[in-house]
């Protein structure tokens, strides 16, 4: 491929499109817009159901993930494995959900947790994960909803692997049990 | 045996938050965008720490470097000799941030001018395309561009932060291309370089793109054009972060032109809804190396902010807050609606929705005025409720109470409560 063609597509939407994680965060550490934007368009529909899930608020996973996406921005030149961007991502936002939960009134959590939803099974499902102490409910979110491995998720909550193994086996009979 | 039952434990769980996760809309791509853009349009992030020792790049990175030096040495010499010295600096007062027109250059201002945040000037000697976002990258223009193609886009924004302004060194204009940093792409030449610097008050954000390797004379071309960029400053800049309030501090910071340390900065504040309305100061602070400021003030500012200094006043800029409506329940089957704020929301109006599920959207079931108001003796806080109200709506439909955009200005946007099962 002629050189030119090469700087042109490398240049393009279509390029940024096809860059790996590592290459979009190397550039957005740099300080290109596109590219994070690029990284927002590819994990942030999963990262605003994680919030969704995790807060039971609409409003409350908004701003939580505006909250995430600007410190990631402002913290993407300290990330040093750019490979692993995206269990960093979901770290900052699980760090942002328990922010909101700090600040929440026990009041506002009693009315969240009157919250209503479609159908039974998703309201059983929503009491028994707010029933499950927080790390459980934290660590079995990462895993099964956004799909982060034992080992990006122990990245993502700054403890060692053997603990999110064994925080996800309880977690995982927790949520079980509640569920009967 | 026992890891089979885990594997139906994990597909078990996996199906119910699927499930829980598909129970509203996901965001569309343009909200996302529009959250990724405000995200880095708060100025970007500080220098980048060394990367990890790679032996086997290191033939690579050092060619590179060589021919990097090399190239730009070359270039600059061109440069000097074209561009006049400090030509950039007076013509364009006012501008806020731009580029100075020079043939076969597009220029292109995108922004409020004066304003301290999310001003963008774009210089490129190909064509720009219509459809181009006037607040990104050209991406239309490049993707068509020929081999000689350059693209400059600068943004500006308000010095201050002291995290941030640490990767904005002070300089004065005009800039050089011998500060810009490349961007490296593995087994690609370098197409783009970044150039930060702290000017008059702002920190100047460029970041220049070729089309192809740039030869000496193409980077000759690139620093005449970076040396045409200039900056109206403002004698004091203020900007504040976040706009709309949510649950942390509020960041307050600026800048001096001056960029001397230990100036006096007064910042004021104008509290909106309440009177008195006039501006009264609430900060005293002191400028740092570089002429920055900066303070934080605690969650609850809900108004105007602008700053003073040696009798020049800054812009303003307005702090929203997002009204905090709750829809509480009055078994047996009553409910009543509650807006708590540092203002009275008497006699406005609110609306309680129920979601359809086979429209896919949210219905408007009730209209509702804020009939009661009052304030617990020393608090700085005003409830205003409604009277207890049925609902005929269907048994175990999610319902939400809301209060408009329209009900909710000047000082607030749009709330939503949280949902109830009716």
């Amino acid at each position: 491929m002629h050189r030119a063609e090469v700087a042109r597509e490398a240049r393009s939407g279509l390029s940024l499109e096809e860059h790996d994680d590592a290459e979009l965060v190397r550039r957005a550490q740099l300080g290109s817009a596109a590219a994070f934007e690029r990284l927002v368009l590819r994990y942030g529909t999963r990262l605003h159901r994680y919030l969704r899930v995790e807060l039971r608020h609409e409003s409350d996973a908004h701003d939580a993930l505006q909250e995430s996406l600007t410190a990631a921005w402002h913290g993407l030149p300290a990330l040093r494995r750019a490979d692993r961007f995206w269990p960093w991502l979901a770290g900052i936002a699980s760090n942002k959900a328990a922010d909101v939960h700090r600040r929440r009134t026990r009041t506002a959590d009693a009315e969240r947790a009157r919250e209503s939803h479609d159908d039974d099974l998703r309201l059983e499902t929503r009491e028994a994960l707010s029933a499950l102490p927080a790390q459980f409910r934290e660590v079995l979110l990462l895993r099964y909803l956004l799909g982060l491995s034992e080992e990006e998720a122990a990245a993502a909550l700054g403890v060692r692997v053997g603990t999110v193994k064994s925080r996800c086996s309880r977690a995982r009979r927790a949520l079980l049990e509640e569920l009967g | 045996m026992r890891k089979r039952s885990r594997d139906q434990q994990e597909l078990v769980i996996r199906q119910l938050l699927d499930r829980l996760a598909a129970e509203s809309a996901d965001l569309s791509e343009a909200e996302l965008r529009r959250a990724a853009r405000l995200a880095s349009s708060e100025g970007r992030s500080p220098e980048e720490r060394p990367q990890p020792w790679r032996p086997l790049r290191l033939r690579w990175v050092a060619a590179a470097t060589a021919a990097l030096l090399l190239a730009t040495a070359l270039g600059f010499d061109v440069a000097e000799r074209l561009t006049p010295e400090g030509s950039a600096r007076s013509s364009y007062a006012g501008l806020g941030l731009g580029f100075l027109p020079s043939p076969g250059w597009t220029v292109v201002q995108a922004g409020v001018p004066g304003s301290s945040e999310s001003t963008k000037a774009i210089a490129a000697n190909v064509p720009l395309q219509p459809a181009d976002p006037q607040q990104g990258l050209p991406l239309t223009a490049l993707q068509a561009w020929p081999p000689w193609g350059i693209v400059i886009v600068a943004s500006l924004s308000a010095r201050g932060d002291p995290e941030r302004d640490a990767a904005f060194p002070v300089r004065t204009l005009p800039l050089h291309f011998a500060n810009a940093t490349p961007v490296r792409t593995a087994g690609q030449p370098v197409l783009e370089y970044v150039l930060r610097a702290g000017v008059g008050g702002y920190n100047i954000d460029a970041s220049v793109n070729f089309a192809s390797e740039p030869t000496e004379e193409i980077l000759g071309q690139a620093e005449d054009q970076i040396a045409r960029l200039v900056v109206a400053s403002a004698a004091v800049t203020i900007a504040v972060r976040p706009t709309i309030q949510g649950h942390s501090p509020i960041r307050v910071f600026g800048a001096v032109s001056s960029g001397k340390k230990d100036e006096q900065v007064t910042v004021q504040y104008k509290q909106c809804g309440l009177a008195p309305v006039q501006f009264r100061d609430e900060f005293e602070v002191t400028t740092e190396e570089g002429g920055g400021w900066s303070v934080e003030t605690a969650v609850g500012a809900n108004g105007v902010f602008r700053a003073v200094s040696r009798g020049e006043t800054s812009n303003e800029v307005q702090v929203l807050k997002r009204v905090d409506v709750r829809l509480a329940p009055r078994p047996p089957r009553r409910y009543q609606v509650q807006v708590v704020e540092r203002m009275s929301f008497w006699r406005k109006r609110v609306l309680i929705q129920r979601y359809d599920r086979r429209l896919g959207r949210w219905i408007v079931v009730k209209r509702l005025r804020l009939e009661h108001s009052g304030a617990p003796p020393g608090s700085a806080y005003v409830w205003s409720e409604t009277d207890d109200f049925t609902l005929d709506v269907p048994k175990g439909a999610n319902i939400r109470a809301v209060v408009p955009g329209d009900q909710a200005r000047p000082c607030h946007v749009a709330g939503y409560s949280t949902l109830l099962r009716a």
